[in-house]
């Protein structure tokens, strides 16, 4: 079954289209090279010197990972990785 | 912009008052600002989460629920639309694109590249105000909101 990896369709272009991709479940680090192997420019867009780039949120499953492990966070068989730039602003 | 749509997220930003409000707002080529999309303000909760990245509470700033914008996205596409634009409110400020506005829509993720950007102004709880913004060449211009009356 694997890992689920959903791509937002603003970032579609960069993954060939695809707005799944699958991956080997694994510490999110691991699951994020494998996806930059498949699609490099995504990958590029999410990390920035091995780092979650600012205003790049990853969620597994519903949890937000900066408040959990960041890229230590484990991701299992069946989880569903969501990469999602933030969205905000104010006065 | 049809007066439904901008009383829609009238209606939104007096409500979310003192807090500030967001969401979308889709459609189609034939009819861009077709459905207003309410999400969650997220910023008060990310500030009591992580007061060093966000010093603001949601009084003076917006942080769009993940899932929120997720699933309006999701929703709009399966209705053969795409996000037209992004709103938000300022509170007890006026109707302009902030520097932190500039710095999230500007990014190089930002979702919605082609978006417009509606700003509501709410001070003393009524609508005093509004702009809409568009990036090109010189970055985001402002222009005044044109109400269409359906």
């Amino acid at each position: 079954m694997g890992v689920t990896v959903r791509v937002p369709a603003a970032l579609r272009s960069l993954a060939g289209g695809r707005a799944e991709l699958d991956a080997a479940p694994g510490p999110l680090r691991d699951v994020l090279d494998a996806i930059g192997r498949d699609s490099p420019a995504l990958l590029e867009r999410v990390l920035d010197a091995g780092a979650l780039r600012r205003h790049v949120n990853v969620f597994v499953n519903d949890e937000d990972v900066r408040f959990r492990d960041l890229l230590d966070t484990p991701v299992r068989e069946g989880d569903r990785v969501t990469i999602v730039p933030a969205i905000a602003g104010g006065a | 912009m049809p007066a439904a749509a901008l009383n829609e997220v009238f209606a939104h930003a007096r409500e979310a008052e003192p807090e500030e409000c967001c969401g979308l707002i889709s459609g189609d080529d034939a009819e861009p600002y077709r459905h207003v999309t309410r999400c969650r303000n997220d910023m008060t909760l990310q500030h009591q989460r992580d007061p060093v990245s966000y010093p603001r509470d949601g009084r003076q700033g917006f942080y769009m629920n993940e899932q929120d914008y997720l699933r309006a996205e999701d929703e709009a596409e399966a209705r053969g639309e795409r996000i037209t634009c992004v709103y938000h409110s300022h509170v007890e400020a006026g109707a302009y694109f902030s520097e932190m506005d500039q710095d999230f829509a500007g990014q190089a993720l930002f979702p919605f590249p082609d978006a417009d950007h509606l700003v509501v102004s709410v001070v003393g709880g009524k609508i005093v105000d509004q702009a809409i913004f568009r990036r090109d060449a010189a970055g985001f211009t402002g222009r005044v909101v044109v109400y269409e009356r359906s």
